[in-house]
């Protein structure tokens, strides 16, 4: 008798669905007894992105698993085939399967996902994701659809949300969670329709007209709403603006900015802090803004209502600015100190931006453009920093990150670089170098080891032939605190390792 | 009898090896089927366990005290996220035993019809044996010898399911 043979058929059932599909079905060697305890199995959860594995064998595993498990109910189908590309017939035969097995939460990446028409009016269906991750035109999605136990959706839809997504908000009265990737390369979901112009994203003019009604699942359920790649398109405002103004129950909105022009981004921000909010629930948290590329400088007044109304910025990019003032991104650094990560400016005095490495004890990531000080004001820079990369930089700059940073990337450095760092920071513990400098750094190693006693960690990219067997020799002999020394695209022979 | 003394009153359970654990009964209804018993008023002061043994059995009520003890998700308040934590670490913890108690608690839990104690004992079983050989997994499970199948059954198997083992 093994260990689990004394158990009721379910509970051997939710401890193979437990586990992704592949693991269960290698069950079926294990003994006589295990030989078709995997067809149990109520979750099919299967992972085909290695595209070594063969599309063609992917999908026959799948067929061979839909077959075969016993199951009248699946609680989760989940199909990765990453950008694979699946035959269409395949898919909606899986799909429609699935539906007639009541499925509840369906998950579908592939480069291809078309969902058949018996899905538009899934009873059962609670949890929905959808990604795609070809660049084709796809789907015409023309059926009204009805998906009465939907509550978390997660999709990519086409460049317009205002066309698109809001139909699939209306068909989903009790939705709870909405999350939508704006693609903006394909024309995946596209329920419009009339076909729009192929110039559309060309003309600012919005396609948005305010709804008749407000869908009921906004009154009622409506909680979180994430919108990835927000193009801060004058669509977007009017739906994002919609939604504060109507959903009643909305807790967070999270927005995600990725149109790389930053007079747009700051537009989109600027409406949304200020356009009336429906939900009871609404405080400053509500609105998250997580990824903002590219502010226009000009445009203060928005920095400092932007630094005034966050608090969970994650990436603030805005490399052609004149930060003179550091006041507002000091504040900004305060009020996200539990979010900023990245942080990426133009010219800067580093004094100023003290106050701001201060706060963000998060950052991981510092680039940007010119930043400079007085030498007597470098070396007092005394913000202790983690863990921090840093895009290019002059020498002495980064001897005063480095000086209060015991983890250390550093992009673009070049030799100089690395020998005053070796000299000015003893506290180093640790350096990670992605370079693209096709620089000889061997003579800077030696420099670097001696100096740096507590150097535990070295990790340095090259481009060929950048560091050669006479630096791997002195790494070898001054290296003897290294405890982990990783190189990529070294010279030409090992010998010296 | 008034509800406030009713909150604190105690059940007795017996294990199959006759140890008694005296409960509070907010603890004692974390199994579903005890609950039945209790509101079909069924359930004697003394609830003979005549399955579990006293070992499993301090371990299901040390698992069911701290679950009761723990804050229920409400809808109107915002869950503790600390709580939250709190009993993941502490389900973490009691799931480091070995797998002859683990298939005892789960036989009891199952028995009991405790839902989150089923739910933990079958995810903990799961990631014990997912990724592994089939030897390990064998190892693991205490799969007899005598059950294994003949080396053309098990060809047979992996020709069936060729991509689950490639």
């Amino acid at each position: 008798m093994d260990t689990l043979s004394n158990l009721p058929e379910d509970v051997l059932s939710n401890i193979l669905s437990l586990m992704p599909t592949k693991y269960a079905v290698r069950t079926s060697i294990l003994s006589k007894r295990w030989r078709y305890n995997w067809t149990l199995v109520t979750n099919i959860d299967i992972d085909c992105c290695n595209p070594f594995h063969g599309v063609e064998n992917c999908c026959s595993f799948v067929d061979h698993v839909l077959k075969n498990c016993k199951t009248s109910e699946i609680r989760l189908f989940r199909l990765r085939f990453g950008g694979l590309w699946v035959q269409r017939s395949r898919m909606t035969k899986w799909i429609d399967e699935a539906v007639r097995l009541k499925v509840r939460e369906l998950e579908v990446i592939s480069g291809l996902p078309e969902l058949p028409i018996s899905f538009f009016t899934c009873k059962t269906i609670t949890k929905l994701h959808i990604e795609n991750h070809s660049c084709s035109k796809i789907m015409e999605w023309q059926t009204p659809f009805n998906l009465p136990s939907l509550k978390t959706l997660n999709m990519f839809v086409y460049r317009s949300p205002s066309l698109n997504a809001f139909k699939l908000i209306r068909g989903c009265p009790i939705l709870e969670s909405l999350s939508l990737a704006v693609s903006w390369q394909t024309w995946f979901l596209r329920l419009e329709q009339k076909a729009k112009p192929e110039n559309y994203e060309e003309s600012e003019e919005s396609h948005w007209i305010d709804p008749k009604s407000v869908p009921t699942c906004m009154l009622m359920n409506l909680k979180t709403m994430k919108f990835e790649k927000c193009m801060a398109r004058k669509d977007d405002i009017q739906f994002l603006e919609y939604m504060l103004r109507n959903a009643k129950v909305l807790k967070t909105l999270t927005i995600m900015c990725e149109s790389g022009v930053m007079e747009e981004e700051f537009r989109l921000c600027a409406k949304l802090l200020n356009c009336s909010k429906a939900s009871k629930y609404y405080t400053t948290n509500c609105l998250i803004f997580k990824y903002i590329s590219n502010f226009l400088s000009t445009q203060r007044a928005l920095m400092l209502q932007l630094a005034l109304n966050s608090t969970a910025l994650e990436k603030l990019h805005v490399t052609n600015t004149d930060i003179s003032n550091a006041e507002d991104l000091t504040l900004l650094a305060k009020n996200c100190c539990n979010s900023l990560i990245s942080l990426k400016i133009g010219s800067c005095y580093l004094s100023k931006l003290e106050d701001a490495f201060r706060y963000a004890v998060r950052l991981e990531h510092f680039g940007g453009g010119y930043i400079w000080d007085e030498e007597e004001k470098l070396s007092q820079f005394g913000s202790y920093i983690p863990r921090l990369s840093v895009e290019r930089g002059e020498c002495k700059l980064l001897v005063s990150f480095a000086r209060n940073c015991a983890n250390l990337t550093i992009v673009g450095l070049q030799l100089g670089g690395l020998i005053a760092l070796a000299k000015g920071c003893t506290n180093l513990e640790c350096l990670e170098k992605d370079g693209t400098t096709d620089l000889q750094l061997d003579n800077g190693i030696p420099a670097m080891l001696m100096g740096c006693s507590k150097f535990e960690r070295l990790d340095i990219t090259l481009w060929h032939g950048g560091l050669t067997d006479v630096g791997l020799e002195y790494i070898g002999k001054y290296g003897a605190n290294l405890r982990s020394l990783s190189l990529t695209r070294k010279g030409n022979s090992d010998a010296d390792l | 009898m008034s509800t406030s003394s009713s909150s604190s009153k105690k059940i007795v359970l017996k294990s199959a090896d006759n140890e008694t654990f005296e409960i509070d009964e907010i603890v004692a209804l974390e199994s579903q089927a005890i609950k039945n018993m209790i509101e079909d008023e069924c359930a004697d002061n003394v609830i003979p366990l005549g399955n579990i043994d006293s070992k499993t059995l301090s371990k299901i009520i040390e698992y069911c005290k701290k679950h009761a003890e723990s804050p229920k998700k409400d809808d109107n308040a915002d869950i503790d996220e600390k709580a939250v934590e709190d009993l993941k670490s502490f389900d973490a913890e009691f799931a480091k035993v070995d797998m002859p108690l683990i298939q005892d608690i789960l036989m009891a839990a199952n028995f009991l019809n405790i839902d989150n104690l089923i739910g933990l004992m079958c995810r903990t079983i799961a990631d014990r044996i997912k990724g592994k050989t089939p030897e390990e997994i064998r190892k693991i499970l205490n799969i007899n010898k005598n059950d294994l199948l003949s080396p053309e059954q098990e060809a047979k198997a992996r020709e069936e399911n060729s991509w689950a083992f490639d």
